[in-house]
């Protein structure tokens, strides 16, 4: 046999897989980057418009939270609203207490009872909190910062560097001091990593509440599955809570479960009230929004469906975007 | 040209280099490209190439993907099927991830849509049987021309 033919054909096979192999190595190159990136994140980044310029998509669609109107997935609308000294709004939303005057007696002797309207997108969860007569009437500690605005990066620097220390700090502090400390709403450092855009657990109530129900051993930034964090990172926020003894720690009370009866119970054994009924003088509690828990007992938590899964849908269009408008107007979208 | 001529006649161990290289070559090619994975069903080696990785993306975050994975749509039923179907996708996707022959919004070939049409009865042939029982054998309901972005957007 012509020992020349197989050989001229083992030189040009090598030749083309050494330039298959150059073009695997570009193509991977080129996969590091899947996206434009224009500017450094850093863990220290919590303003939304430095990451919008490297997610422009995403930060569309995140900024679209601002919209008000109603369908028939629910919604506030937007109702003008003349400033006052001490509301700078120029548009709210309906008063709740207005709408069903029997809230105002029901709630006699708490701060819902004089201010409560209906909840408004992302946006305006800082502004509505600095604008609610529950705040600007009312003594109210920095605790209520850890779901009202983009904390995590505040909470570090009043920790020098501890999160949980300047958790702690924070929570303790009159409302008044502490909101110098942040500027924006929930932000994207609040659940993404900005190195990887990988979710991650940001606020330390969520870590600790997740211990009282899990065992001290749990971490959920190490231990839990992706698919669950697709709904842990909604749970930081969407849960019942108080603010426990003196130093005002946000508690979320998941000790003996996260059913009703558990958290009542648990109530009963620390003997925590939200307030004393001003008519009849009795203790009483009053659920604040425990979204998290309710879907931790229905049907969607059994078969594996996250918050993120109805609340922020892809788009349908082919921008890649995962949906950052998240409200319940996109259940169904 | 010269080793084309027929009197060239390579040394013994010029053509066991010659060998040597290519097969070397070639394996580290399979091993840098990941090749083993497309044996198995671990989705994460459909998005090896990155021009997978917004299907792969929103695939992750669709209503299916705690049901059901790529080759669970994408390949028919049956072993031989399954990795025929796996060597002739994987031929012509590569080829074209290579040249760059394929449209920015990537579009499912005639065939495949064929055994994706399928695949949706692998789980839910119980439940549209009446519906199916209702049309004519020669009219195919299509599943995918209402539901079809149960597994993933694009």
């Amino acid at each position: 046999m012509k020992r020349w033919i197989p050989f001229v054909l083992a030189v040009a096979g090598t030749a083309i897989a050494a330039a298959l192999l150059v073009n695997i190595f570009e193509k991977k190159q080129e996969a590091k980057n899947p996206f434009f990136r224009v500017v450094e994140l850093d863990d220290n980044t919590d303003d939304p418009a430095v990451w919008g310029k490297n997610f422009p998509l995403q930060y569309d669609s995140y900024k679209r939270t601002v919209d008000q109107a109603r369908t028939r997935y629910g919604g506030s609308e937007a109702i003008p609203h003349v400033r006052t000294a001490k509301d700078q709004r120029d548009v709210v939303t309906q008063s709740k207490i207005e709408e069903d005057p029997r809230l105002k007696r029901m709630w006699l002797g708490y701060p819902f009872s004089v201010d409560f309207r209906e909840e408004r997108g992302h946006a305006y969860m800082l502004v509505d909190q600095q604008n609610t007569k529950r705040v600007t009437e009312f003594k109210q500690p920095g605790a209520c910062l850890n779901c009202h605005a983009s904390s995590y990066v505040a909470m570090k620097k009043a920790g020098g560097g501890d999160v949980v220390k300047g958790f702690g700090a924070l929570n303790a502090q009159p409302y008044a001091e502490a909101v110098q400390a942040v500027k924006h709403p929930v932000s994207c450092i609040d659940c993404h990593e900005p190195k990887t855009m990988q979710l991650r657990i940001t606020r330390p109530a969520f870590v600790e509440g997740m211990r009282a129900l899990k065992g001290a051993a749990y971490d959920v930034n190490t231990m839990a599955g992706a698919q669950e964090m697709r709904s842990y990172v909604c749970a930081q926020c969407h849960v019942e809570y108080y603010f426990k003894g003196p130093e005002k720690r946000l508690t979320f009370p998941w000790h003996k479960g996260l059913k009703v009866d558990n958290i009542y119970d648990y109530y009963a054994e620390v003997k925590h009230k939200d307030f004393e009924h001003k008519e009849t003088g009795a203790s009483a509690l009053k659920a604040q929004h425990p979204e998290f828990e309710l879907w931790s007992q229905g049907v969607h938590a059994r078969s594996g469906v996250s918050c993120a899964d109805c609340h922020m849908p892809p788009k349908l269009c082919t921008d890649g975007d995962a949906g950052h408008l998240s409200d319940r107007r996109r259940v169904g979208a | 040209m010269k080793s084309r001529t027929p009197g060239f006649k390579p040394s013994w161990t010029a053509f066991t280099v010659a060998l040597g290289a290519f097969f070397g070559l070639g394996l580290f090619n399979i091993h840098y490209a990941h090749g083993t994975s497309y044996l198995q069903d671990d989705p994460s080696a459909c998005a090896n190439c990155h021009v997978m990785k917004d299907v792969y993306d929103s695939w992750r975050k669709g209503p299916h993907h705690h049901v059901a994975a790529c080759n669970d749509c994408h390949t028919p039923a049956g072993l031989v099927p399954k990795y025929a179907n796996k060597a002739l996708n994987g031929f012509f996707h590569s080829w074209a991830f290579t040249f760059g022959t394929y449209p920015g919004n990537i579009q499912i070939t005639g065939r495949n849509r064929a055994v994706t049409e399928k695949a949706c009865l692998k789980c839910h042939a119980d439940l549209t049987e009446n519906l199916r029982a209702a049309h004519p054998a020669t009219r195919h309901v299509s599943c995918l021309h209402c539901h079809n972005t149960v597994g993933h957007q694009h």
